[in-house]
């Protein structure tokens, strides 16, 4: 029965099967995986996780390691593809990491849930959607060094309602997970919006959504989108159509890049931020250690989270020891009060571990925070 | 006319002028070696960047930052016809469709090393300058991009249609071979196509990066929504990228005002599937033969 | 090739396997290589064998796998009964596709598949009540079964990665078969000329369709297939690239030949792995290789090893690869 073809099949399986089989890393090192997207769509966001986890590898390392424990840091690109980021995860998960730093898509993180719930690995993320840290979508594995949204959305609904409080306002959000969760979470806060409109992925013109949003004459309109381009895109026609509307936009303004690009559409643009750079002496010194260690790295709330989740991770691991995962867990799940870059870490039973942000606004190019009285 | 309905007329022609003027790129290459390249969209992308740094990072004037993108984009454009095209030469549809696609992977690629995968904005000649008539908005940027289009469009009928080197590249993209035996260089026919497809595709960059942004994403959805256009318009006809643009731009915009969004690109899709199945030839008479 | 070689070659592949150690990476690429060999086949089916460039390949997938994904997780039937509906709702897309796109060639027909494709994608985000829209779903993993006092777990991966074995040991010899059969010359008479076709009394309505519901009957398995292992789907799944994926492997294996499309889906599934080293660099050189293969390669690579004496008896005479008329066009 065993013919040449089947010989020719045989040895090219045996090839290619040893082609992927990974060693396992020799060194006693405890290794630190990021997976996310360098490359794709998602590589701006996913390029500020990794030059934030390389910081802080780099600065534990470079003060010889937490009580003598040294870290080693692996990459793998998910190439921002649901695929690829399974390829990638599991291929960390071969590494034997100690910790993996996940993707900051909700969706992705959800892709990857049944593999960490298998791989059992403490995997920390900065996705905000609320479905990722509960019990039954990672077991108990994923951990997350951003606020949850509805606490990060709370402070800047409290803002918008008391010091803004609309008479109508309308909100325009982006057909996608992030949009649709923020719509979703404004809502459940009780704000009513008289004009409801979306936008797709790759749109430019915004002018049938604006022009119908300004036919119900709205004093604010929320913006609510997951990229800092089309933010800037639609504040900048926004303000052709409404010049005087007040605009509330998500967290994708409360970032550099996002006034860079909106330029005078951003003035006065009013949006919350899990961490804004500049107000406190350490944030200004991590900037400038970040911007040291890497000419083109971006200092931003993602950077910064991501630096954190790193250095709590590597404090839980050099606590317990040795590389067990569910001691490692336990030790991350135990922190309490943790005085990170962005604010203070303290671990809910779900693994969420920073709560609430600050609502600033944009005053002359800068984030000015502004505090309901 | 209610002026909500005007200002989305103006809206739909502008958006609709980009899309014709990538379009264009697309229709050049068709009427010379008869070939989709969909790495068309990525010189858009390209184009933004370029601009970018002669215009800011080299601080240049509007009309240099043009002049210069102009004779990048030809050396890109004869680079590209001599690494990408020419080998694959004579491949068939599927060949080329995956062939310009890796090219287009790389071009991403090699633009996020160069210049990061953050977006930039560039605002140049008008900066952010809009003026009112009517109650209508008009975007002076709009104008331009829409003179621009309207001249290429005459210009290149003209060149293919009024001249012997336009002549000739029509007839080297209707049959190859016999070209060759009259005499025709069909090699140098399609670098020029290549030349001055890509120049149009890095121009269009520079002169929508006021609407677009500089964003490495800008060049898929682009390229798409050209080839819709081209196709609508009728294969390789000049005019036909201009009108098919415009239609693509109105259907979008008056899809999103009157089904949402989200309900915006199934509606424009399924008139795009509908025209096409009920007349597969597109707007105008096919102008090169079919023989993909 | 008989049924019984096909079904112990897939025994041996995922026992081999087995014994070299199957991790979590490794087990998973391999999966998604298997998955990718049955989208592969599918095309191969269509534009292979037919010759209709039908870019709706990831539609077809999706449809498997959100059929199969909530009818097992929020109807709760059985994973193999939902995998079957999936399949089953695919090919009738298929057909559903198949018959106004008839008269549609080259790349108005490349077009309107697209934009099918989109507006599935899209319809996928709106009904978000059925399909859990952009966040995506969840879907059920397999769970062990006993048979016979004999406890198998698909949930295992080398059970699951058998399973994507024997499933493209059976479509292989059915395509074979197929391929051989009368129906698989009309389908190349087509795919050759059209009109001497019809003229020597091959129904084309018919034909065209029939590859239609093949093709996206094997694209609704690997899908179905792969919702059930990763456990989880989303519209982010089901783009343009992941049907410009499948066209480079059968198009870089080569194809015009089942050995062919599988190499192809092989190479590119291993390719993005062995460049991982390259980190942000990976799209450059792997745009590079595709470019050199194309070119090195005009045929698949099925092709150029046909023109190697050693391999042409490997492989002849089963596979016809070159064909001289499409290398005379423009």
């Amino acid at each position: 029965m065993i013919n040449r073809r089947m010989i020719l099949a045989l040895s090219a399986s045996v090839f290619l099967t040893n082609a992927t089989h990974v060693a396992l890393a020799e060194d006693k090192e405890a290794i630190i995986g990021v997976a996310t997207a360098m490359t794709g769509t998602g590589a701006a966001t996913g390029q500020q996780i990794a030059a934030g986890v390389k910081l802080a590898v780099d600065e534990v390392n470079a003060s010889g390691g937490i009580n003598g424990t040294k870290f080693k840091l692996l990459i793998e690109d998910d190439r921002t593809q649901p695929g690829g980021s399974v390829n990638a995860f599991n291929k960390l998960v071969s590494m034997e990491p100690a910790v993996i730093v996940g993707p900051t898509l909700t969706t992705f993180m959800l892709t990857l849930a049944p593999n960490i719930k298998r791989s059992e690995i403490p995997v920390f993320t900065t996705a905000q959607g609320a479905k990722v840290t509960e019990p039954e979508t990672g077991g108990g594995w994923i951990f997350r060094a951003a606020p949850r949204i509805d606490t990060m959305i709370q402070s800047l609904i409290d803002y918008a309602s008391k010091e803004i409080a609309p008479k109508k306002a309308a909100i325009l959000y982006a057909n996608d997970e992030w949009g649709k969760t923020g719509y979703e979470a404004f809502k459940k806060a009780g704000f009513k919006f008289d004009a409801v409109e979306t936008f797709n992925f790759g749109d430019k013109d915004f002018s049938a959504q604006l022009l119908r949003l300004k036919s119900a004459s709205p004093d604010a309109i929320v913006v609510w989108s997951s990229l800092p381009a089309d933010a800037g895109l639609i504040t900048n026609q926004l303000r052709q159509f409404l010049p005087t509307t007040k605009v509330i936009c998500s967290n994708s303004c409360a970032v550099d890049e996002y006034y860079q690009l909106a330029k005078a559409g951003g003035e006065g643009v009013v949006t919350v931020a899990p961490w804004v750079p500049g107000l406190t002496p350490e944030s200004d010194d991590w900037a400038k250690r970040l911007k040291a260690s890497n000419a083109s790295a971006v200092v931003s709330y993602t950077s910064a989270e991501n630096y954190d989740g790193a250095m709590i991770a590597m404090k839980a691991i050099a606590s317990v020891g040795d590389l067990d995962h569910g001691k490692i867990r336990d030790a991350i799940l135990a922190t309490k009060e943790y005085k990170g870059i962005v604010g203070t870490y303290s671990f809910d039973e779900k693994g969420d571990g920073l709560h609430g942000g600050t609502v600033v606004e944009w005053t002359n190019g800068v984030m000015k925070p502004v505090n309901a009285k | 006319m209610d002026p909500i309905y005007l200002q989305l007329v103006v809206q739909g022609l502008a958006i609709g002028a980009i899309y014709g003027l990538v379009a264009l790129g697309f229709v050049l290459i068709i009427n010379a070696v008869n070939v989709v390249n969909f790495a068309q969209g990525e010189f858009l992308m390209l184009g933004g960047f370029v601009g970018l740094t002669f215009g800011v990072t080299l601080g240049m004037p509007y009309w240099a930052v043009l002049i210069c993108t102009v004779m990048v984009f030809a050396v890109l454009g004869i680079v590209f016809d001599k690494i990408i095209y020419q080998p694959l030469r004579g491949g068939d549809f599927a060949t080329h469709l995956i062939g310009t696609l890796a090219a287009a992977l790389i071009i991403r690629n090699v633009a996020q090393h160069i210049w990061g995968p953050e977006a930039r904005s560039y605002y140049e000649p008008f900066q952010q300058k809009i003026f009112e008539v009517d109650g209508v908005i008009i975007n002076p940027q709009h104008l331009l991009i829409l003179a621009m289009t309207v001249l290429l469009v005459g210009t290149l009928y003209y060149f293919l249609y009024r001249t012997g080197l336009g002549r000739l590249m029509r007839a080297t993209a209707q049959d190859r071979d016999t070209a060759r035996l009259l005499g025709v260089k069909v090699g140098s026919i399609a670098t020029m196509a290549f030349a001055m497809s890509l120049t149009i595709g890095g121009v269009a960059g520079v002169v929508v990066a006021p609407l677009f942004l500089v964003d490495l994403n800008v060049g898929f959805m682009a390229g798409l929504k050209a080839f819709i256009a081209t196709i609508i318009g009728g294969w390789g006809s000049i005019p036909g990228a201009l009108l098919g643009g415009i239609l693509v731009g109105l259907v979008e915009i008056f899809a999103t005002h009157f089904f949402t969004a989200s309900f915006k690109d199934p509606v424009a899709f399924g008139v795009l599937m509908l025209f096409l199945i009920v007349r597969p030839s597109g707007m105008f008479a096919e102008r090169v033969g079919d023989k993909a | 090739m008989r049924l019984l070689q096909l079904v112990a070659l897939a025994f041996l592949i995922c026992g081999l396997v087995n014994l070299l150690g199957l991790s979590a990476y490794t087990g998973s690429i391999l999966i998604f290589a298997s998955i990718n060999i049955l989208l592969c086949l599918g095309f191969y089916v269509i534009f292979g064998l037919t010759g209709i460039l039908s870019l709706a390949h990831a539609a077809f997938m999706a449809i498997g796998a959100y059929t199969s994904g909530i009818l097992s997780s929020t109807y709760g039937w059985p994973i193999p009964a939902s995998v079957l509906a999936g399949t089953a709702a695919a090919a009738l897309a298929g057909a559903l596709l198949g018959i106004p796109t008839l008269r549609l060639k080259s790349h108005y027909l490349v077009l309107v598949t697209i934009a099918f494709g989109e507006v599935l994608r899209q319809m996928l985000i709106n009904f978000e009540g059925l399909t859990g829209g952009l966040t995506g779903l969840a879907v059920a993993m397999p769970s062990p079964v006993e048979w016979f006092g004999v406890t198998i777990n698909p949930g295992n991966r080398t059970v699951y990665l058998l399973i994507c074995l024997l499933s493209i040991a059976v479509v292989v010899f059915a395509l074979d078969r197929l391929r051989r059969s009368r129906v698989g010359h009309s389908f190349e008479a087509v795919r050759d000329d059209e009109l001497a076709a019809s003229v020597v009394g091959i129904d084309l309505t018919y034909t065209k369709i029939l590859a239609f519901v093949i093709s996206a009957a094997l694209a609704g398995y690997g899908g179905a297939l792969s919702a059930h292992f990763v456990g989880f789907i989303s519209p982010d799944y089901f783009t343009f690239d992941i049907t410009v994926l499948v066209l480079a492997m059968v198009v870089i294996g080569g194809k015009r030949s089942i050995v062919g499309v599988i190499i192809g889906a092989l190479l590119l599934t291993f390719l993005p792995e062995a460049l991982r080293s390259l980190q942000d660099w990976y799209p450059t050189f792997y745009g590079v290789l595709l470019l050199l293969t194309l070119w090195l390669a005009p045929y698949g690579i099925v092709g150029r090893l046909e023109q190697i004496s050693f391999f042409r008896k490997l492989l002849a005479p089963r596979t016809a690869v070159i064909e001289p008329v499409e290398a005379a066009r423009p």
